[in-house]
C-alpha cells in the first residue's frame, strides 16, 4: 500500500479514534486478498529440475580464499593494470635475487621522513637475496645514468636484506628491477 | 666482514649420493634455469608409493630388510620456479642405528630461507619479555607514612627548608620516579615476523646438518639410555628437540625423553624459535613435517589481515578463590535409604 492511500485511509478511520496499531491491521484487512494463499498447492512446486555442479566454478571464483591465488597466464604483457610477471630466464643471468611479495608485487617502497634539515624520501627494495652490492651498485648505475644527477645515496642493509636509495626514484628502480626479470 | 662469510660458507646438504649432491657455494651463486630443476623433479618421480596421504606408519611395518626406498619425493604446496627443493632422509628409530626409509623434498621457502639473524633475535627477545611482569612497587611520597606536617617553619632557624620528613631529598624518604607496581611487558609482535622467525630456525637447523625426519616415534625401549645411546650413535648433539604431530606420545618415547636431561618431546603446536634454537638437534616425525610446513606456507599466503591482538582476560580471572566444599551438604539433602 503507498503513502496516499495510507494517508486517506486512516483519514476514513479518523472518526473511530484509531489507533498505530488498528492501521496496521486494516491495511493488513485490504490486501489480505491477493495474498490468501498461505497453504501451498501442490501445481504450484516445480517439479523438472536438473542438478548441474558446472556452474559453480563461477561460485569459486568470487568466495573468498584462505591463501591468495597463483595469477592465471595472460595473453599479453603488461596486464591493463600495469603488471609484469617475474621472468624466470632473465632471473638467472643475475647475481641477485628480488623476491616477489605474496601479493605478486615488486617489493619496492616510497617513504618520506621527516629531519631536522627537511623532508627525505626515498625508495626500499626489499627481499633481496644473493649478492646485494652488486644489485646496491646496478641501481646506482641506472639511476645516475638515468637521471643525470651526479651522486645517488644509498644504505645496503645485509642483515635485513634492503636497500635503501635517496631520491623519489621509485618508478626507475621498478623498471630496473622488471627490466631484470625480478 | 658479513660479505666475506657470505662467501666463505658452504652450505652441504644431508646425506644424498653423490650424484645427486648439490653444493651450494655461498649464498651468492644464483641457480641455473628451470630446465635443470624440472629434470631434478622428474628423476625423483618412483613405482614406489608417492602419495603423502598414506601414513608412514603403514611403511615402516615392512621389515628392516627392505630393498626399495618406501617415499622418494613429496609434492610441495605453492611450489617456487627460482630454486630447488631441498632433500631429507627419512629415517627410523626401530634401532640404535636405524635404517634409511626414503628421501623426502622440503619446500625451500621453509627450509631453505636466508639467515635472517635479525628476525630470530626479535623473535627470542619477544618469547623471553611478552609474558615479564615485573612486581617491583616503591611508594611515593604521598603514599609513605608520615611527611604531611612541615617539619620546621621556613624562616629563622638558619636550616634548610623543607615541607616533609618523607621527600626524595631525605632519608628514608620515598623514591620520585621509582617502579610503580605490577608492570607488564606484553607485546605481539607481527604474525608475518613470528612466522618468518620459524622458518629462519628450520633453515638454519636444515644447513647446519642438525633436522632429522623419522617416519614416527615408536622406539621399542622405554630405557632413558637406549635413545641417548641413539643419539650418541647417530652423531646428536648434546640436546635434541622431538616434535611429534599430536600432543598423545607413545609411553616408550615420553619414559625415554624425560629420563634425559637435554632431551625434549613436544606436539607440533607448541614449536617455537626459542626452542628450536636451544637444542642442538631438531628431530620431526613426517607426520610433524608435513603439519608445520603447510602451516608455514599458508601463513606466508594468507589473505587474513591481522586482528590486532586484544587480551581479553581482566583482574577478576586472576583472582584464586577457595573451592567450596559442598559435598556434605549434597549428601544430606538426599534422602536416606536404608
Amino acid at each position: 500500500m503507498t503513502s496516499p492511500d495510507l494517508w486517506s485511509h486512516s483519514q476514513a478511520l479518523f472518526s473511530f479514534q484509531v489507533s498505530p496499531y488498528r492501521l496496521l491491521f486494516s491495511r493488513q484487512q485490504s490486501t489480505s486478498s491477493s495474498a490468501r494463499s498461505d497453504e501451498l498447492n501442490q501445481s504450484d512446486l516445480i517439479r523438472d529440475f536438473k542438478i548441474s555442479y558446472e556452474e559453480f566454478k563461477y561460485v569459486e571464483e568470487i568466495l573468498p580464499s584462505p591463501t591468495v591465488p597463483e595469477i592465471k597466464e595472460h595473453a599479453q604483457y603488461p596486464t591493463p593494470s600495469g603488471w609484469f610477471p617475474p621472468n624466470e630466464s632473465l632471473q638467472a643471468e643475475q647475481k641477485y635475487l628480488v623476491r616477489r611479495t605474496k601479493n605478486h608485487m615488486l617489493p619496492v617502497y616510497f617513504h618520506t621522513q621527516e629531519t631536522w634539515y627537511g623532508i627525505a624520501h626515498y625508495v626500499s627494495i626489499q627481499k633481496i637475496e644473493g649478492d646485494i652490492w652488486a644489485l646496491e651498485s646496478d641501481v646506482r648505475e641506472h639511476i645516475l645514468k638515468s637521471t643525470g644527477q651526479k651522486m645517488v645515496n644509498t644504505q645496503v642493509h645485509e642483515v635485513g636484506r634492503f636497500i635503501r636509495v635517496r631520491g623519489q626514484h621509485r618508478e626507475l628502480i621498478a623498471n630496473f628491477l622488471l627490466g631484470r626479470g625480478m | 666482514m658479513l660479505r666475506n662469510l657470505q662467501n666463505g660458507i658452504v652450505l652441504q646438504s644431508q646425506n644424498i649420493s653423490a650424484s645427486g649432491a648439490r653444493i651450494f657455494q655461498g649464498l651468492q651463486a644464483l641457480l641455473p634455469t628451470q630446465a635443470k630443476f624440472q629434470k631434478r623433479f622428474q628423476s625423483s618421480n618412483s613405482n614406489e608409493t608417492r602419495d603423502p596421504n598414506t601414513s608412514s606408519e603403514d611403511k615402516s611395518k615392512e621389515t628392516s630388510h627392505a630393498q626399495k626406498p618406501i617415499i622418494t619425493s613429496r609434492t610441495l604446496q605453492f611450489p617456487v620456479q627460482h630454486t630447488y627443493p631441498r632433500l631429507a632422509w627419512l629415517e627410523s628409530m626401530n634401532s640404535l642405528e636405524g635404517n634409511k626409509l626414503g628421501m623426502l623434498d622440503l619446500h625451500p621457502d621453509v627450509f631453505a630461507v636466508y639467515p635472517r639473524i635479525d628476525v630470530l633475535h626479535q623473535n627470542v627477545h619477544w618469547q623471553k619479555v611478552y609474558r615479564h611482569i615485573d612486581y617491583n612497587f616503591e611508594k611515593s611520597r604521598a603514599e609513605l607514612r608520615g611527611g604531611g606536617r612541615k617539619p620546621w617553619p621556613q624562616k629563622g632557624l638558619g636550616k634548610a627548608r623543607h615541607g616533609s620528613i618523607r621527600s626524595p631529598l631525605w632519608i628514608r624518604g620515598a623514591k620520585a620516579h621509582g617502579p610503580r607496581g605490577p608492570t607488564s611487558y606484553f607485546y605481539m609482535l607481527p604474525r608475518s615476523v613470528r612466522g618468518l622467525g620459524l622458518r629462519v630456525a628450520l633453515s638454519c637447523k636444515y644447513a647446519q646438518n642438525d633436522l632429522v625426519v623419522v617416519d614416527s616415534f615408536d622406539i621399542p625401549s622405554s630405557d632413558p639410555e637406549f635413545i641417548a645411546e641413539m643419539a650418541d650413535v647417530r652423531f646428536w648433539g648434546y640436546s635434541v628437540l622431538f616434535v611429534d604431530d599430536t600432543d598423545v606420545m607413545p609411553d616408550n618415547i615420553a619414559v625415554s625423553v624425560s629420563g634425559n636431561e637435554g632431551f625434549s618431546l613436544m606436539p607440533s603446536y607448541g614449536l617455537n624459535v626459542y626452542s628450536i634454537l636451544k637444542h642442538e638437534t631438531l628431530v620431526l616425525t613426517l607426520a610433524a613435517l608435513e603439519k608445520i610446513e603447510r602451516k608455514l606456507l599458508e601463513e606466508m599466503h594468507s589473505t587474513e589481515r591481522q586482528k590486532k591482538f586484544v587480551n581479553t582476560l581482566r583482574p577478576e580471572d586472576f583472582y584464586t578463590k577457595p573451592k567450596e566444599d559442598t559435598r556434605m551438604y549434597r549428601k544430606w539433602t538426599q534422602p536416606l535409604y536404608f
